[in-house]
């Protein structure tokens, strides 16, 4: 199969455990991120999330792409908790949910489940773009994977996009003032300092695309 | 700050305390996958309660299962409210035909999780389940947005009252409306001189810088409205309480009780000497002390801050509050009950 094909329940384990591997080489600047407007150990939380989530999805007899996303789903609300748990798990289940009867996600199936992942995670945490929050990198990485599905891109192309838009976003936040969540109290503190939730979606997607270019050359 | 903790892997901390914690109070408490339940469960036909929270707020809220106060605790890990599957369990666990109120002080995460714990309860057919979303903190949020204050150390009163509440026989929705109620009449006000580490990652939480107060400190450490020079405690207790009183507002022939909630590394010598002057400004300003209470109940490790709570209390909410309560962390006995036979 090409990776025009798209990317079936294999390749998608694959991308959960490079996510895993992500996450675990930048959990201790994720914390750092967090301690200027929250406790401090949102790294610590993603990798235990993420940890789960490369035990179970390896364990699975028939991964499918969504099987794969439902299980990293259940990682972030069951293990992680909080706030981010709550966020990070309805987005993924969300994506599971809109990949649910693919065997293989293309361009048009992933903008799609990044839309719909999008969609949920504002309608339960009524941020909106500006509030410092994971939502700045997931707008536009939303947008640029419906344009580049638009364009009859290939999910490489596509998935590099979306990277590069969510890692734009997420620099964005920098200069943001949070005013939802627990940050909010600490306006003064977190300005100047990017969204930890902002980066962590950069940085999946970043693995994503990473994971699935080397799947290319391969 | 200490940075060290006695304690094993990181990783481990929470069921690790749990375990202890159940095996020191087995006549109260006990350990069920994950969750504390009452060891001796509610009589059948009475509304359930549950809590959960973010872990690292001993004895809250580990310590308030028991007898006239909540049949589940549902603990998170460190500061991270449970995921909804948790608080799902701890629904069902809780259940004596009656329905199940779960409390949520009111944080993001908390919210989220305790909404999503509904829509899976539903989808599961576990019906006759309600929330109610707790605030009192005014250093969070001015007058007139009530609604998005956080819950705090003045909890405490929500607790008492709607447990002993729930002990009567109370329906759902008047539990419900008792926990609403007392939130209503209850304002806390925080301040710290020291912030504490993380359990996990050791560093500090917020920090305050040596000789500085923060007033309106949240219970994660959340920065309040700015340091001031640390005053002497009747000047802090003069600051404070005049925010609380205005807020409400309480006024004369208000009958309260009072809660001077330790954060963690405070003295009993301190909280007295802070409560001393509580009691001379209520009492100048015609409030009535029901009953008071000094000690940690709800804790940010060892921060070295405290927190001012009232609330307004009428004849059945005082009997309520006098109702005899046993949890590991909290007992409650009627005033002037000093009987030691059994």
């Amino acid at each position: 199969m090409s990776a025009r094909d798209g990317l079936d329940g294999e390749d998608w384990q694959r991308l959960v455990l490079a996510t895993a591997d992500a996450i675990d080489e930048q959990a201790a600047e994720l914390s750092r991120l967090d301690a200027a407007g929250g406790d401090g150990d949102h790294g610590v939380n993603v990798a235990t999330a993420m940890g789960h989530a490369r035990r179970e999805t390896t364990d699975l007899d028939d991964p499918t792409p969504a099987a794969v996303l439902s299980v990293t789903a259940r990682a972030f609300l069951d293990e992680m908790g909080g706030a981010a748990g709550a966020l990070f798990g309805s987005f993924f289940r969300a994506v599971g949910r809109s990949f649910n009867g693919h065997t293989a996600i293309d361009a048009a199936q992933l903008a799609d489940a990044l839309e719909a992942g999008t969609e949920t995670v504002i309608s339960r945490g009524k941020a909106e773009p500006g509030d410092k929050t994971m939502v700045d990198a997931l707008v536009p990485a939303a947008a640029a994977g419906r344009a580049a599905a638009e364009a009859d891109s290939s999910i490489v192309d596509a998935l590099g996009r979306i990277a590069t838009a969510a890692r734009e976003g997420a620099s964005s936040t920098s200069t943001m003032t949070p005013s939802i969540g627990r940050a909010r109290y600490s306006e003064d503190r977190s300005l100047g300092v990017q969204d930890p939730g902002a980066t962590t979606v950069a940085l999946i997607l970043e693995a994503w695309a990473a994971a699935s270019d080397d799947r290319s050359k391969s | 700050m200490r940075t060290a903790k006695l304690i094993n892997d990181p990783a481990d901390i929470v069921s690790e305390m749990l375990e202890g914690y159940a095996a020191a109070y087995p006549d109260i408490v006990r350990l069920d996958d994950g969750l504390i339940v009452r060891t001796e469960p509610k009589a059948e036909g009475k509304v359930g309660l549950v809590i959960g929270n973010g872990s690292g707020h001993e004895p809250a809220m580990i310590g308030w299962v028991g007898p006239g106060l909540f049949d589940v605790n549902v603990p998170g890990p460190i500061f991270t409210a449970p995921g909804p599957s948790k608080l799902v369990k701890g629904v069902t666990a809780a259940d004596r035909g009656a329905g199940v109120l779960i409390c949520v002080s009111h944080h993001a995460g908390d919210l989220l999780n305790a909404e999503m714990a509904l829509e899976e309860a539903a989808d599961e057919g576990i019906d006759n389940v309600e929330m109610a979303v707790l605030w009192d903190d005014v250093g969070s949020a001015p007058r007139g947005r009530e609604q998005e204050r956080r819950g705090s150390a003045g909890l405490f009163f929500v607790w008492k009252i709607l447990g002993a509440y729930a002990e009567t026989g109370a329906t759902l929705s008047e539990c419900k409306a008792m926990a609403e109620q007392v939130r209503d009449n209850t304002r806390t006000l925080s301040a710290s001189l020291t912030s504490s580490a993380h359990p996990v990652t050791r560093q500090p939480i917020g920090e305050i810088p040596d000789g500085e107060m923060i007033i309106g400190v949240g219970v994660h450490g959340e920065s309040g409205t700015g340091t001031i020079p640390v005053p002497t405690a009747d000047e802090t207790v003069d600051l404070m309480l005049e925010h609380i009183l205005d807020d409400l507002p309480y006024e004369s022939d208000d009958e309260v009780c009072v809660l001077i909630n330790n954060a963690g590394a405070l003295t009993v010598m301190e909280l007295a000497i802070l409560n001393r002057r509580t009691s001379q400004i209520l009492a100048e300003r015609d409030i009535r002390v029901h009953r008071s209470w000094l000690g940690s109940y709800a804790t940010t490790q060892d921060s070295a801050g405290f927190a001012i709570s009232l609330c307004r209390v009428d004849e059945e909410t005082k009997r309520l509050y006098d109702a005899p309560a046993v949890g590991a962390g909290v007992q409650f006995t009627p005033p002037g009950d000093s009987t030691v036979d059994q």
